[in-house]
């Protein structure tokens, strides 16, 4: 099964990758290639160029700097489950969302900056950027844009990203009273999202002084639970609350998913129980 | 426009001319006949065509070849010390003695996804090789022997 035919650049600087983005249409940007290789041999997409960014140096990097994680968009699933940072307080839920994607195979070349670019409905990573309130920084010839992840996704495979922009970095906060976790029911046969719940809490003793949530796999894009969130912070960490606050969390969900892996009504049922399954134990890290 | 890409498979250097759209899996049976990386479900999906590219398991059918350029690609034919010789590396013997396969489509795949198991873990349970294998579809063992044949290969590099 071969793609459509296509040009193929393989830049060896992010400033020549950009300038390609900038010089054309229809361009697709090759990361690891897990999702757009099969969208390319299934012929849903037909590129003019692809422009692969595997001798691109500068982007493949896990960091700490002043309170904040950087991680660079070319950064593996794989390179996230083993590093012992991101194994760590807030930025568990992304080692727990990237260590549930796909297999071992998918998870050894798929990027961080891929998945989030590439912005599938079910997919694990843009839950968990958003539990952490990332901030995802583009460079386009012009520079440097930060996009808050909160502004990031706009629906099925849809970014704020322009067509010139490249997404190059993800950046978030390491408070040090913070937990992550992120859980999943998995569809069996693909192993994306039926429905994935990403949380983080900063807890200050046994009372819950920020709470994000949010979800994936159940409408056309990944989003917080902004009114469940609301409902927790100030409160006593407890399993009764949280039960409580998740009940009719899948409410709140417009629009949802209905197809052969699951109905509308499951997936909202499953929302509520993945949300607390993913509050308690990020919070559970710090009672 | 097609380009020209050096790439080392098995240890052996070589430089091809390819399209831009040719995928590893295709590069390595229909231009270097190495056959024993199979194709499968063609959608990422089956891990019949897995091989290591500087010794981690990829599905060569979601690789481009040249995304391998200037990379060390090993497959199924490489494993075995002195190819070539009746010596077969530890695990595709221990799927022979623990009737790891049954019609062997997959074995190959399999076989080079437990490479890189054991090289990160070599003393998995169970759990872990089952999870580890998780991207790898077998349809006639029910994976019961699949996975007592890497325990057993683990046992044997291991020096046990």
């Amino acid at each position: 099964m071969l793609p459509a035919e296509f040009d193929y650049a393989a830049p060896a600087s992010l400033d020549e990758a950009l300038a390609l983005l900038a010089g054309g249409t229809n361009i697709r940007i090759l990361a690891g290639g897990q999702s757009l290789l099969p969208t390319l041999k299934l012929r849903l997409d037909r590129p003019d160029l692809v422009v692969d960014l595997r001798k691109v140096p500068e982007l493949s990097y896990i960091r700490e700097e002043d309170g904040e994680i950087a991680i660079g968009a070319l950064t593996t699933y794989a390179d996230l489950v083993a590093s012992d940072l991101i194994d760590s307080g807030v930025a568990r839920c992304l080692a727990e969302a990237a260590a549930s994607v796909g297999d071992l195979q998918v998870r050894n070349l798929g990027t961080i900056g891929g998945s989030l670019s590439h912005a599938d409905p079910a997919a694990d990573i843009p839950a968990a950027a958003l539990a952490l309130d990332a901030s995802l920084v583009a460079r386009s010839e012009e520079g440097d844009r930060t996009i808050s992840a909160g502004d990031f996704f706009h629906g099925l495979w849809a970014t704020a990203l322009k067509p010139s922009e490249l997404l190059r970095e993800i950046r978030f906060r390491m408070p040090a009273n913070g937990g992550g976790a992120y859980e999943k029911l998995r569809q069996a046969a693909s192993g994306f999202a039926l429905v994935g719940a990403a949380a983080v809490a900063e807890m200050d003793g046994g009372t819950i002084e920020a709470m994000r949530v949010a979800l994936t796999g159940v409408s056309s894009g990944p989003f917080r639970l902004h009114a469940l969130e609301d409902r927790l912070v100030g409160e006593t960490l407890s399993e009764e609350l949280v039960r409580e606050a998740c009940d009719k969390a899948g409410e709140a969900i417009e629009s949802p998913l209905s197809d052969a892996h699951a109905s509308a009504e499951y997936r909202v049922a499953m929302a509520g129980v993945t949300a607390r399954r993913a509050i308690l134990r990020a919070a559970g890290q710090w009672r | 426009m097609n380009r020209t890409i050096r790439l080392a498979v098995n240890g052996r250097e070589h430089s091809l001319e390819v399209e831009p759209r040719l995928l590893l899996a295709h590069l390595l049976r229909d231009r270097l006949d190495l056959t024993g990386t199979h194709i499968g479900c063609e959608t990422s999906l089956c891990g019949a065509c897995t091989v290591l590219v500087d010794g981690r398991a990829v599905k060569s059918c979601t690789l481009l070849a040249v995304q391998a350029e200037g990379r060390q690609v090993t497959t199924i034919e490489g494993l075995a010390e002195g190819a070539g010789t009746e010596q077969l590396h530890p695990l595709q013997e221990a799927f022979w003695n623990e009737h790891g396969l049954q019609c062997g489509f997959c074995t190959p795949g399999m076989i080079m996804t437990a490479h890189q198991l054991l090289e990160e873990n070599p003393e998995p349970s169970e759990d872990e090789i089952r999870h580890g294998l998780e991207g790898n579809l077998c349809r006639c063992t029910g994976y019961q022997n699949i996975v007592r044949a890497v325990q057993s290969a683990a046992a044997e590099l291991r020096g046990g």
